[in-house]
C-alpha cells in the first residue's frame, strides 16, 4: 500500500491526538462502541455474499481473514492496521460525507490497540439503531408493553387514562391546558369528525339542553351507531389504500365494479368488523371465506391501485418484466405502509438505507404477493375489481433491483425485523398462492406484532386531532416522526387488542376524553411554547375536507340523497376508443346528489370544485392531506354550477321553513354555523337577503369561513 | 433533390415590429416585486429560495406526444440513406415495442444545411429549421420507457409511474409565484385531446396542490369556475363579496392566532383580481394582424395550435412561472399525435403541418421581445422513434424508441446553435454522452438556479427529488 506522505503524518497525528485523549480510560466496550460504529459506518458495503473488497466485518472470522490487499488489523498495533489506516485518512467511509469523527476514528485505534477483541457473535447489517439509521431495537418494532397509566396531582381534565398521558405531558412542559368546549362547539366538531356532515338544528337543540350526566356518552353513541360514521370514515382508509376506479395510465380504462370494495369498506367500518379480521380480508378473504362477495370484494385492497394495462401486453418481455417488478412493489408498498407504516418498497433496489429493512425482506414479501396481479380478460366477469391468481413463479432477489440481474431465489416470509417480536413465518416454495396471503395476514394481525395496532390507533388519533401521535401515520421508521406521547400510543395499542380489535371502542375512549373536548381557544403563552400544539393544549381548529364540504352543502340545502351504497355517480363524460379519455362534467339530479364517497373516483381527471379543496391525487397513497388555500379554491366555492345550485336550493327550503325573514335568518345560521346571529348581525343579514336576494345570501354563508372551519 | 420547401410564415416574420417585453419598461420594479413575492413564498409556504444565480426565471415547454422521428427531422444520418431497405444490423438483440423489426427506412425528407451554425434539418419542418442558430440540440436523449404513458409520466415528472410531481410543480414549488394574478403553472392542452393520463402528467402529486398545473380550457370558463353561471349579476356579486369580507373579518377577530383565516379572505380578493386578469390574458384581439399571420392563428391547419402557442408567450409575459403547450392528444386512432406505426409521412407531414410554423413563430416572437432572455424553452416528445420499419403490412411506420431521440432547449443560459451528444450511425442508439431524463431534468432546474439533489420533499419515508437519485447537470451545453 503506498501513500503519499502527507497523509502519513496526518494520520500519525490524529493517531497521537487519539492515543493522549484516551490514555487514562477503561477499555472500549466492543458490543456498546464498537459493534454499533460498524453496523452503522461499514457493513452497508463489507457484509453479505460479496461483502467489498472481500472484506467481511460482520464477524471476528471475516475481520481477521481481511481484504483483498491482505490482513487489516495488527491486534495491539493500530499504526499497522489498514483498517485504522483507511478510516484516518478518509478513504473509508469512501464516501466524503460519510467520513468518520475523529472521535470516531480514535475509538477504532483503541479497539485495535487493546486487542480487537470480538465477544460475541454476528454482526447484522443495519441492526442497531444510529444516529443515521434505525436498528432492529427502533422503538416502533418493539413489543406493545401495555404502560403503566402516570399519576398526575393536577386532575381538573382527567376523564380517563389518556388525558393522564396528555396531562403529564402538559404538566412536563408548564402549558395549561384550554377550558372544555362549549356544547354547541363540541357537536359539531363531533358530528363533522364521525359524519363529515353538520349537526342539525334540532340535534344541537337536544345536546345543549340534555342536562343529564351521561348526555356526551349518548352523543358519542349515537354518531357512531349511525351508518354515515362508516360513509365517513371510509373516506380515511380510502386515501390510505389509493383507492380509485380507473386503470391510470395510457388507456385509464374504467374499473365498472371496483365500487365494491368501497362498499366494503363502509360496511365493516359500520359493523365495528374487528380490526385484525378487517385487515386479513384485504389480504386474503378470499381464501377466508371462499364463496363470500363482501371477503372477496375486500381483496380488491390489492389491486386498488394504478395499472398499466398497455404496458402488460407489450411485446418486449423485458418491459413486461419491469412492469410487473413495478405493480409489485406497488402492492407491497402500500401493504407494508397502510398495516405496518413500514416503507418496505425502499429496499427494492438495494437494502433500506434507514430500516432494517433488507432487499432479501423485500423479495420475500413480494414471494408472498407473486401469484396476484391486476386485470386480466375474467376481471370483467368477476361482481367485484380483485386480484387475477396464478401460479406462483419462483422469487429471485434482483441485483439492484433489476430484472436482468436475478439472484438467489427467496422463500415467502415475515419480515426478519419482527421476528423476535411477532410469530413468524416462512412459507415453502410450493406453498399455494392463496396460503401465503393467508399467513401474511395472520402474520400482521397476530396479537404481537407490534406494527398493526400501533399504527391504526394513530390513524384514529390524528383524524380526531388533526394530527397523529406519530405526525407520519404511514411512516414509522426513522425517516417519519417520533411519537409525542409513545406511552399513550402503546396504552391505545394494548387496548385495541385487548378489547378484541373493535374500532369504535378507541373512538369512544378518544371522544369522551377532557383532550377532544377542549376549547380551541388561542392562548399566546401556550402557542409560544408549543404553537403546533403538538402537546394538545387545546383542540385544533380544522378546514372542512373537500368531501365533507361538498356533503355538508347538500345536507344544508336539504337536497342530500342518503342512498347508501352501489355503483357511483360519474361527475366526468368518458370516451373510449383504444383508451378513456374523460371530463369533467357538472351534473344534476337525486343519483348526483347523494354523498362524495359514492362518486366515482378516476385517475385521468378530477372534480375542480373537489381538487380545489385539496380532494388527492388517487394515484398514490395519501396518509395526510394538506390543507392548502388558493385563489382557484374561492372560485370554485364562490362560482362553481353546484355551488349556486345548492344556494338556490337552500334559499327555498329558507323560504319553506321559515316564512319570516328574522327567523329565516336564525334557521340559515343554526344550519351553516350551528349557532344564532346575535341581534345586530341579524339585521344586517336580513337587509342584505331583501337586496340581493336570499341564493345570493346562501351562496355567501357557504363560502363563510365560520362554515368551513370548525372551531 | 425535391425543391426546399418554404416556411410560410417568413413574410409575417419580416412586418413583425420589434418591440421590448413588457416587464422592462417598469426597470427595477420587477425585480422587486420578485423578490417579495419569493420571500412571502418562503415564509408562507416552506419552499427552498433559489440555491444559485439563476439564468432563467420562466419555462416554456413544448411537449409533442407521441414521439416525433429523430431521424426524420433533426438528427441526420446518411448511413441510413446508404443502407436504406437493408436489414438492422442485430436486429435479433433489439427490444422493440409494437411490431417486429422490418427494414431500415430513409428519411423520406431532405436534410439541408441552415443558418450560420450549418446544421442540417430536414424538409418536413421549414420554418424551425429558420431558427436554428438560437437553439441547443441534445440528440442523445435516451428514456427508461417505450410505452407512451410511462414515458410521458418520465418526462414530466422523472418517474415511469403515477404518483409523482411533475416538473412544473416541483418549479413552483421551488420558486413560488411571480404573479398574483395568475396560476404558477399552466398547461395548454392540444385542441383536439388531452395527452393519455390526463391529469397525472401536471399533477403536483404529493406537493402542495397549489403547484399543480392548471389546464386551460378551450371551450367555456379557460379555467374552471372562473366566472359564475349565466344570469348572475355582477353588481350584486361585489357587493356579495363584500358582505363576505365583512363577515369573515369579524369571525377573524374572534379566532386570534388562526392565519390560514386570513389567507382565506385575501384569496377571494386574488380571485377577483384573476377574474379581471384572466381574460385579458386569452383574449388575443389585441395581437396585431402581422402577429397573428406570423404564428397562423387564423390558418385552418395549425389555427387552433397557434392560438394556444401565442397564448403561451401571454401568459409568459405575465410572469407565469411555468407554460406547458402540449402539440398532440393521447393514442386515439385516427392518430391525433406522433405517434407514427403505420405511415411516417402520412403522419408527420399532418403534425408537422401544426406543430412547424406556430412553435417557430413563438420562439421569434419571444426573441423580438427580450423574453428568450429569462425563458428557458424546452421543446421535446416522451421519446423518438425507430429508424427501422415496423414489420407490418404497410411497412412505411416507425416504432417506439427510447434508446435515443432528440430534444432542443433554447433561451436563457445555454450555448445556442451548438448540440450535444449523438446517436449511433443509423440514429437508433445514444453512444456519444448519453443523456438520461435525470440528467436533462437536473440541467433544467440548474438554470432555474434549483440544485436538483437539494430541491426535496418528504413523502412516503423518502426525500423525494424530481432527479429520485440520479442526474448530472449537462455543463457542455451551459453558457
Amino acid at each position: 500500500m503506498t501513500f503519499l506522505p502527507i497523509f502519513r503524518t496526518y494520520r500519525l497525528t490524529l493517531l497521537a491526538l487519539a492515543l493522549f485523549a484516551t490514555a487514562a480510560r477503561a477499555d472500549v466496550s466492543f458490543e456498546r462502541e464498537v459493534a454499533p460504529l460498524l453496523v452503522a459506518r461499514c457493513l452497508d458495503c463489507h457484509s453479505g455474499e460479496k461483502p467489498s473488497g472481500g472484506l467481511d466485518l460482520t464477524t471476528s472470522t471475516g475481520l481477521a481473514r481481511g481484504s483483498k490487499s491482505g490482513e487489516v488489523i495488527e491486534r495491539g498495533d493500530p499504526a499497522s492496521s489498514l483498517l485504522v489506516e483507511a478510516v484516518a485518512e478518509g478513504r473509508m467511509p469512501p464516501k466524503k460525507a460519510d467520513r468518520l469523527a475523529r472521535s470516531e476514528v480514535a475509538l477504532l485505534e483503541r479497539w485495535v490497540r487493546e486487542g480487537a477483541k470480538w465477544p460475541g457473535g454476528t454482526l447484522r447489517p443495519g441492526s442497531m439503531t444510529t444516529d443515521r439509521r434505525a436498528g432492529l431495537d427502533w422503538w416502533s418494532l418493539r413489543p406493545v408493553v401495555r404502560p403503566a397509566v402516570p399519576m398526575v396531582a393536577n386532575r381538573e381534565q382527567i376523564s380517563g387514562p389518556i388525558d393522564t398521558f396528555i396531562q403529564a405531558k402538559l404538566d412536563a412542559e408548564n402549558i395549561p391546558a384550554a377550558p372544555a368546549a362549549d356544547p354547541r362547539t363540541l357537536i359539531r366538531r363531533m358530528t363533522f369528525d364521525l359524519h363529515g356532515l353538520p349537526p342539525t338544528p334540532v340535534e344541537i337543540a337536544a345536546f345543549v339542553d340534555d342536562s343529564s350526566s351521561d348526555a356526551l356518552e349518548r352523543l358519542v353513541d349515537r354518531l357512531l351507531a349511525s351508518p354515515r360514521y362508516g360513509e365517513r370514515w371510509a373516506r380515511h382508509w380510502l386515501d390510505v389504500v389509493r383507492f380509485a376506479e380507473s386503470h391510470g395510465y395510457e388507456h385509464d380504462s374504467l374499473r365498472p365494479n371496483a365500487w365494491r370494495y368501497r362498499d366494503y369498506v363502509i360496511k365493516s367500518l359500520n359493523a365495528d368488523l374487528p380490526f385484525d379480521r378487517f385487515t386479513a380480508e384485504q389480504l386474503a378473504g378470499d381464501v377466508l371465506a371462499p364463496g363470500d362477495l363482501d371477503a372477496l370484494a375486500a381483496t380488491g385492497f390489492l389491486v386498488a391501485g394504478p395499472f398499466d394495462e398497455v404496458g402488460s401486453k407489450v411485446t418486449s418481455a423485458l418491459m413486461r418484466a419491469n412492469l410487473r417488478q413495478d405493480e409489485l412493489e406497488d402492492m407491497l408498498g402500500v401493504t407494508s405502509q397502510a398495516f405496518l407504516g413500514l416503507t418496505l418498497q425502499c429496499a427494492r433496489c438495494h437494502n433500506h438505507k434507514f430500516d432494517p429493512l433488507t432487499q432479501d425482506d423485500y423479495y420475500r414479501f413480494s414471494a408472498v404477493l407473486a401469484g396476484v396481479r391486476h386485470g386480466g380478460p375474467e376481471a370483467d366477469k368477476t361482481p367485484a375489481y380483485v386480484p387475477r391468481r396464478m401460479a406462483p413463479e419462483p422469487t429471485r432477489v434482483l441485483h439492484r433491483g433489476d430484472v436482468q440481474s436475478p439472484g438467489k431465489v427467496v422463500e415467502p416470509a415475515a419480515l426478519e425485523a419482527l421476528r423476535t417480536a411477532a410469530e413468524t413465518f416462512k412459507l415453502a416454495d410450493s406453498t399455494d398462492e392463496g396460503a401465503r396471503r393467508l399467513a401474511l395476514a395472520r402474520w400482521l394481525t397476530d396479537a404481537r406484532n407490534p406494527l398493526t395496532p400501533r399504527v391504526i390507533v394513530n390513524r384514529l388519533w390524528q383524524q380526531h386531532f388533526g394530527r397523529g401521535i406519530v405526525a407520519t401515520p404511514s411512516d414509522f421508521g426513522f425517516n417519519g416522526a417520533r411519537p409525542t406521547h409513545p406511552e399513550l400510543l402503546d396504552w391505545l395499542a394494548a387496548e385495541l387488542v385487548e378489547g378484541g380489535w373493535r374500532l369504535k371502542r378507541i373512538h369512544r375512549m378518544i371522544l369522551l376524553s377532557a383532550a377532544y373536548r377542549r376549547s380551541s381557544r388561542f392562548d399566546q403563552s401556550a402557542a409560544n411554547k408549543d404553537a403546533e400544539n403538538r402537546w394538545l393544549w387545546r383542540a385544533s381548529p380544522r378546514r372542512l375536507e373537500a368531501e365533507e364540504l361538498r356533503d355538508a352543502v347538500l345536507a344544508i340545502s336539504g337536497d342530500l340523497n342518503p342512498a347508501m351504497g352501489g355503483p357511483g355517480f360519474a361527475l366526468f363524460d368518458s370516451k373510449t376508443n383504444a383508451g378513456t379519455l374523460y371530463r369533467p362534467v357538472d351534473r344534476d339530479g337525486p343519483e348526483f346528489r347523494r354523498r362524495s364517497i359514492y362518486r366515482t373516483v378516476v385517475r385521468g381527471t378530477e372534480a375542480p370544485l373537489l381538487a380545489t379543496l385539496d380532494c388527492p391525487d388517487a394515484s398514490t397513497t395519501t396518509p395526510t392531506r394538506s390543507v392548502t388555500t388558493t385563489p382557484l379554491q374561492a372560485l370554485g366555492l364562490w362560482n362553481d354550477p353546484f355551488m349556486h345550485r345548492q344556494a338556490r336550493a337552500f334559499a327555498v327550503r329558507l323560504e319553506r321553513e321559515a316564512p319570516d325573514p328574522a327567523r329565516r335568518v336564525d334557521l340559515a345560521y343554526a344550519l351553516t354555523f350551528g349557532r344564532l346571529p346575535g341581534e345586530s348581525e341579524r339585521e344586517r343579514v336580513v337587509a342584505f337577503a331583501r337586496k340581493n336576494g336570499w341564493p345570493t345570501l346562501a351562496r355567501l354563508l357557504f363560502n363563510a369561513n365560520e362554515f368551513l372551519f370548525i372551531d | 433533390m425535391r425543391d426546399e420547401p418554404e416556411c410560410r410564415a417568413d413574410d409575417a416574420a419580416s412586418a413583425l415590429p420589434r418591440r421590448h417585453f413588457l416587464r422592462e419598461a417598469a426597470g427595477g420594479l420587477g425585480s422587486l416585486a420578485l423578490a417579495y413575492l419569493l420571500h412571502r413564498e418562503a415564509s408562507a409556504g416552506g419552499s427552498p429560495s433559489l440555491h444559485h444565480r439563476a439564468k432563467a426565471t420562466r419555462v416554456l415547454q413544448v411537449f409533442l406526444t407521441g414521439g416525433i422521428s429523430q431521424v426524420d427531422s433533426f438528427d441526420y444520418k446518411p448511413e441510413l440513406v446508404r443502407r436504406h431497405g437493408e436489414s438492422m444490423p442485430g436486429a435479433e438483440g433489439i427490444d422493440t415495442f409494437n411490431s417486429k423489426i422490418g427494414r431500415l427506412m430513409k428519411s423520406p425528407w431532405t436534410f439541408r444545411r441552415h443558418g450560420q451554425c450549418g446544421r442540417y434539418v430536414s424538409d418536413l419542418l421549414p420554418c424551425l429549421a429558420g431558427f436554428v442558430d438560437d437553439l441547443t440540440f441534445i440528440h442523445s436523449m435516451v428514456a427508461k420507457s417505450a410505452n407512451h404513458g410511462p414515458a410521458q409520466l418520465q418526462m414530466n415528472t422523472g418517474f415511469i409511474r403515477n404518483g409523482f410531481p411533475s416538473m412544473g410543480s416541483w418549479i413552483s414549488y421551488g420558486l413560488g409565484s411571480m404573479t398574483d394574478d395568475l396560476p404558477g403553472f399552466v398547461v395548454l392542452p392540444d385542441p383536439r385531446g388531452i395527452p393519455a393520463g390526463g391529469v397525472a402528467n401536471w399533477s403536483s402529486a404529493f406537493l402542495p396542490p397549489k403547484h399543480q398545473g392548471v389546464a386551460l380550457r378551450g371551450q367555456g370558463d379557460p379555467i374552471p369556475n372562473l366566472f359564475g353561471p349565466e344570469g348572475v349579476k355582477p353588481g350584486s356579486e361585489a357587493e356579495a363579496r363584500k358582505f363576505l369580507g365583512e363577515l369573515n373579518r369579524e369571525h377573524e377577530r374572534s379566532h386570534p392566532g388562526f392565519e390560514q383565516l386570513g389567507a382565506r379572505i385575501a384569496n377571494y380578493e386574488l380571485a377577483a383580481r384573476m377574474q379581471m386578469s384572466v381574460p385579458g390574458v386569452l383574449d388575443l384581439a389585441g395581437e396585431g394582424p402581422a402577429t397573428r399571420a406570423l404564428y397562423g392563428v387564423d390558418d385552418p391547419v395549425c389555427g387552433p395550435f397557434a392560438r394556444n402557442c401565442l397564448m403561451a408567450r401571454r401568459l409568459l409575459e405575465r410572469d407565469v412561472r411555468f407554460v406547458q403547450v402540449y402539440q398532440g392528444g393521447s393514442a386515439m386512432k385516427p392518430r391525433m399525435n406522433w405517434d407514427a406505426h403505420e405511415d411516417v409521412i402520412q403522419n408527420h407531414t399532418k403534425e408537422a403541418a401544426i406543430m412547424d410554423r406556430p412553435v417557430a413563430a413563438l420562439l421569434r416572437d419571444m426573441k423580438s421581445r427580450g423574453l428568450l432572455d429569462d425563458t428557458l424553452v424546452i421543446w421535446t416528445s416522451e421519446f423518438g422513434r425507430t429508424p427501422f420499419t415496423e414489420a407490418n403490412a404497410t411497412a412505411r411506420g416507425r416504432d417506439h424508441n427510447q434508446l435515443g431521440f432528440t430534444s432542443f432547449l433554447a433561451g436563457a443560459g445555454l450555448k445556442p446553435g451548438t448540440s450535444f451528444g449523438a446517436t449511433d450511425e443509423f440514429g437508433h442508439r445514444a453512444v456519444e454522452n448519453p443523456v438520461t431524463l435525470y440528467d436533462f431534468h437536473a440541467t433544467i432546474l440548474h438554470l432555474l438556479g434549483l440544485d436538483h439533489e437539494r430541491l426535496s420533499f418528504y413523502h412516503n419515508g423518502i426525500n423525494r427529488r424530481l432527479t429520485d437519485v440520479h442526474g448530472r447537470v449537462i455543463k457542455e451545453i451551459l453558457a
